[in-house]
């Protein structure tokens, strides 16, 4: 009887502090717009309906009329190609500023503008060059951009770089920039504790200090027959990406409690509506077995 | 011939001595200290003499006896009843008046209900007693816990740290022990406090009019001064509860020049949860356990020198951990502080005192986790510490002038060295790899202060005072001041109205472990990239005095509005626990806040009956360019509203059969605060995953919600728009006094928020549905039991 009302005691403590709740959620729903431009000619957008919490399928906006303009002269209309698919045809020129614009019967007009950026300016550089670490110089940059490697399945040097589906985006990546920034780093080195750099989650995202200047680094994850990126994000994308792959971070441990106090939010620039209008631009650079490790 | 010869004419004492060949003549008159009535009946005993005397209905004597040899080193003494016995030369009522002090009578017992007596809206004394009819979850009095039944103070969670007062962070709040600062004073993870009832003779609570003389903070100021038992008779009390265990012994030394107070306090609580793991994992047949301790320990040993001088020491230690092991890690948690002080108190001149200490005091959290080898237990494979330190040392120096009756200087200086030591330390044994953030950061602060202070009892009390401060911090000095102005002015004997200004300048931020604020936190020094704290207020308010019948009631209302600056926020909760980010530096972000509010506070007291009530109206909201898109929003715990109610009825009072003096109370808590603020995700919707995520590398495994969340976004609410259902909790307790010739013995049962799940902490969404975290979700009872020895 004694030991009985010790447990029903340490129960109370231990295991009744969390019960099953009914909240009314006041949700409204929104138009999510997600259009991304790139140097391509061809620009795609998808137009959808946000859900209730946590379910994953969506509803598509059936009809709208998305129009792009490029410092306020219209370009063209997207053309609906698919479910909440939506194409135009048109290559953005870099430095330009440009603005979407989606009226959909019954609601707000919704709009969103960016800004393409241009690329990075980065080479090879000459340094203790490795199937492991690779130098890179970067020019003084005024925007944040991203470092990522996909890892090819052969070891095929082309002209222009073509993603395979079965290469592969490493998830252990690391640098030794100064302004790379922490957000998405783990408690472990790169190259399973092997490597001298901690290790991010798949992207490095490099900040923009006001006083940039030209900066020698390197990268260090299994570089060998491997494409490096260097996406040049204009601010909406680059705000758009950090705060969506930090609310991965926050989610990225098995029962793990803290993540019940996620307050982050994903950052937006759609008026009316939610989502990202944002633009990148790529250099991308080949770090192949043929090629010279001095990076000539 | 009688010939008289002016020795000494004393006027300022109103003491006349006039000695002649062969007789000498003392007259004078004896007046109340501060209101200068008279005092009739006093008695006056001329030392060595065997001469008495008592004053007449307006307070004047006159004493005839022999020639005095000497005279100025004549001892006289002046008693009465309602006074403090005051002996005096007449040499030293050349620069004195003979006033006596009013008696004060220390609340002992019941009979002394838990009301507020001269509370203002910025003062709040209590001493244990009357903390105790705020219950708490170890069922004995708490007197920090007891602040959040006090007007202007918001509640984080159940315990003692979640305490936000006025709008303003945890971290702002100061708590002085004994005349040390004290940063780390909870068990439990914040749900009660180190400090042991016993040693305590009363709290003063000041969210606002803080005196000059202390520094260093931006929210409010709680002075706990300690018991003093030179005088006092031996003392010894033991009790015992499911909670915590303490004893406390008191001992003044035969000469009454001399006294050591030693109080303790440990729990048995580990211990039982331990027993309960090793049941559970008798039933898993997995390999659970913990270790615990939690322990406080209070020592204060004081010497008279002399009439004039006072020295005294202190040890305070406190520490609580936490040691959760399985079969392959094992995760501690350690959390506490020590303080070691020497003081003395110095009659200079009987219009000068100086008050002079040095302490130490070392602060500390720690987190540590091992993991071993899953086939050779044995073997450590890695080890992860966090932790964060902070260590102080400081001289302080006091001086108390009085210029006149009415008239006191307070002038000083502190010099405080601090040490402040955020770390962490990851080694990989097996990959014999090891890296350390080690951020040593030292900020040196002197401090000069002066302030006026104008008092003329039931009439008006004023002050003013100025504070400079200069940080030496990265090889930098910085510089900064605070600005205190008080005013009280009693429009009648009953009714009073109260203005105070306050500038507080704080030079660390705590950026507190969970939003309640409990003892994991980081402390950090201010410098050029985290400037130091700095708040504003203003509170204007009147204080009422009245009497219905035999019930005595006492009221204070009043507002304030608060600006604070250079507040230091994580930019997200999750933050706080360090996810993935290098350093806590990462995610900080500097932001604004303002809060303002109505304050009401009520007591009522009769002979068997007393009852408070303290009702806050307030916003308080907060603002940061990087969270919440720079557009300002509430503050996580601004509760609009807040109602405290508590009630004690002295239920029996009668002897027992055998005799024996006994007493039964009932009390009954009643809170309700409007319900805190979260941010919480209402919808979901398509979003762009991040490049090439759908060929990412294999081998990383990871929970489906990170996959969720790279296709899909959760669209949030506005930061702390969320309002969480109202806080609602009733305590009820009864307590058995028996008084034994030698022994008092105390029974209290108690249970603590008998309403049940009406305390919602988090609302979180986890296996498809939400949930609501409380922390003490249902009725807590504890059984308390103490014996006094007489």
């Amino acid at each position: 009887m004694k030991k009985l009302s010790i447990y029903l005691f340490l129960f109370q403590i231990l295991y009744a502090c969390v019960a099953d709740i009914d909240i009314e959620s006041t949700r409204d729903k929104k138009i999510v717009v997600n259009c991304v431009l790139t140097p391509d000619s061809i620009q795609t957008l998808t137009l959808m309906y946000s859900s209730p919490h946590s379910q994953l399928w969506h509803e598509e906006v059936d009809s709208a009329i998305i129009t792009l303009f490029q410092d306020s002269i219209e370009i063209g209309h997207f053309r609906k190609t698919g479910f909440s698919n939506w194409q135009l045809l048109h290559t953005p020129q870099y430095g330009d500023k440009y603005r979407i614009h989606i009226k959909v019967p019954n609601w707000p007009d919704i709009e969103g503008s960016t800004t393409m950026p241009n690329p990075v300016h980065i080479t090879k550089t000459e340094g203790n060059n490795s199937n492991t670490v690779r130098y890179f110089r970067q020019l003084p940059n005024t925007l944040p951009y991203w470092i990522f490697v996909i890892r090819q399945k052969h070891d095929t040097i082309m002209v222009k770089p073509q993603i395979a589906s079965n290469d592969v985006l490493l998830t252990s990546i690391g640098c030794n920039h100064p302004n790379a920034d922490n957000f998405n780093t783990t408690n472990n080195m790169v190259l399973e504790n092997k490597g001298s750099t901690r290790e991010h989650i798949a992207y490095i995202r490099i900040t923009a200090p006001k006083d940039s200047t030209e900066t020698t680094f390197y990268v260090e994850t299994n570089l060998y027959q491997s494409l490096v990126f260097f996406r040049a994000a204009s601010t909406e994308y680059d705000l758009y990406m950090k705060s969506s792959i930090q609310k991965m971070v926050i989610h990225s441990s098995f029962n793990d409690p803290t993540a019940w106090f996620d307050e982050s939010e994903i950052f937006t620039n759609i008026d009316n509506g939610l989502g990202i209008f944002g633009a990148f631009s790529d250099v991308i650079v080949q770090c192949h077995y043929a090629l010279d490790n001095t990076g000539n | 011939m009688k010939k008289l010869r002016l020795i000494f004419l004393l006027i300022i004492g109103h003491v006349n001595l006039i000695s002649a060949q062969n007789q000498t003549i003392i007259s004078g008159k004896v007046t109340e200290l501060g209101t200068y009535k008279p005092i009739a009946d006093c008695n006056i005993i001329i030392d060595k003499k065997g001469i008495s005397k008592t004053t007449d209905k307006n307070g004047n004597f006159v004493i005839q006896t022999g020639k005095i040899i000497n005279p100025e080193k004549l001892e006289i003494t002046f008693s009465h009843i309602k006074y403090i016995t005051k002996t005096l030369t007449i040499d030293s009522l050349k620069e004195q008046p003979v006033q006596l002090k009013k008696k004060v009578y220390q609340i002992t017992d019941i009979d002394v209900l838990s009301a507020y007596s001269n509370n203002t809206g910025n003062k709040y004394t209590f001493t244990p007693l009357q903390a105790e009819s705020n219950i708490s979850v170890i069922g004995e009095p708490d007197i920090v816990r007891h602040l959040a039944a006090l007007p202007g103070v918001a509640q984080g969670l159940e315990g003692t740290l979640g305490l936000f007062v006025r709008g303003s962070n945890n971290g702002g709040n100061r708590v002085k022990f004994n005349g040390v600062p004290l940063y780390s004073y909870s068990h439990l993870l914040g749900m009660f406090s180190s400090f042991s009832p016993d040693v305590i003779e009363k709290t003063t609570f000041r969210p606002g009019g803080i005196p000059i003389e202390t520094g260093n903070l931006s929210s409010s100021l709680l002075q706990i001064t300690t018991k003093k038992v030179i005088t006092k008779p031996n003392n010894q009390k033991f009790s015992l509860s499911p909670y915590m265990a303490g004893g406390y012994i008191s001992c003044p030394s035969k000469n009454k020049k001399s006294s050591i107070q030693i109080a303790a306090r440990t729990s048995f609580m580990p211990f039982l949860i331990n027993q309960f793991m090793r049941k559970q994992t008798n039933e898993n047949e997995e390999t659970q356990g913990m270790k615990g301790q939690i322990l406080d320990v209070v020592s204060i040993i004081e010497r008279k020198i002399n009439s004039n001088n006072t020295i005294d020491i202190m040890l305070f230690l406190t520490n609580d951990y936490f040691e959760f092991s399985n079969n392959n890690t094992k995760d501690k948690i350690n959390w506490g502080s020590y303080a070691l002080k020497i003081g003395l108190n110095s009659n200079i001149s009987p219009r000068l005192k100086m008050a002079t200490c040095a302490y130490f005091n070392s602060t500390h959290s720690t987190q540590e986790q091992l993991a071993y080898d899953e086939y050779q237990p044995d073997n450590l494979n890695a080890q992860l510490r966090l932790g964060t330190e902070l260590q102080e040392g400081s001289i302080n120096n006091s001086f108390h002038y009085k210029l006149s009756n009415t008239l006191k200087l307070d002038a000083g200086f502190n010099l405080q060295l601090q040490k402040f030591q955020p770390a962490s330390e990851k080694t990989i044994y097996t990959e014999n790899s090891s890296s350390q953030f080690n951020n040593i950061q030292q900020s040196g602060l002197l401090s000069a202060f002066a302030g006026l202070v104008f008092n003329k009892p039931n009439e008006m009390e004023l002050s003013v005072g100025y504070r400079h401060t200069l940080q030496r911090i990265d090889k930098q000095n910085r510089h900064n001041f605070d600005l205190r102005a008080l005013g009280n002015i009693y429009l009648s004997h009953n009714l009073g109205i109260e203005v105070s200004l306050d500038r507080l300048t704080q030079y660390f931020h705590v950026l507190e472990g969970l939003p309640t604020g409990w003892s994991l936190n980081v402390l950090t020094a201010a410098n050029n990239h985290f400037p130091e704290e700095i708040t504003n207020q203003c509170y204007a308010g009147m204080f009422i005095k009245t009497r219905l019948r035999n019930i005595v009631m006492h009221y204070t209302i009043g507002g304030y509005y608060r600006d604070m600056n250079n507040l230091a926020s994580y930019t997200n909760s999750v933050n706080m626990f360090g996810a993935t980010d290098q350093s806590w530096k990462d995610e900080i972000a500097i932001g604004d806040g303002r809060s303002l509010g109505v304050e009401i506070s009520g007591t009522a007291q009769s002979k068997h009956f007393s009852s408070t009530i303290a009702y806050t109206l307030s916003k308080t909201d907060r603002q940061f360019s990087e969270i919440n898109k720079g557009i300002p929003f509430p503050f996580k715990f601004d509760r609009r509203h807040i109602l405290n109610l508590q009630s004690k009825y002295l239920v029996v009072q009668n002897p027992t059969k055998n005799g024996y003096r006994r007493k039964q109370y009932l009390n009954i808590v009643f809170s309700y605060a409007s319900g805190h603020r979260a941010t919480l995700p209402v919808s979901t919707y398509k979003g762009l995953a991040p490049p090439y995520w759908e060929i990412r590398s294999s081998g990383w495994t990871f929970p489906k919600q990170l996959d969720d969340n790279a296709y899909h976004r959760q669209e949030m609410t506005s930061r702390n728009s969320f309002k969480m259902k109202d806080y609602l909790r009733l305590d009820v307790s009864y307590t058995f006094i028996k008084h034994k010739p030698k022994t008092t013995h105390e029974w209290c049962l108690s249970l603590f928020n008998v309403t049940n799940r009406q305390n919602p902490y988090l609302i979180f969404y986890d296996n498809d549905r939400w949930q609501q975290f409380s922390l003490i979700p249902i009725v807590m009872p504890s059984v308390r039991w103490s014996i006094k020895l007489n």
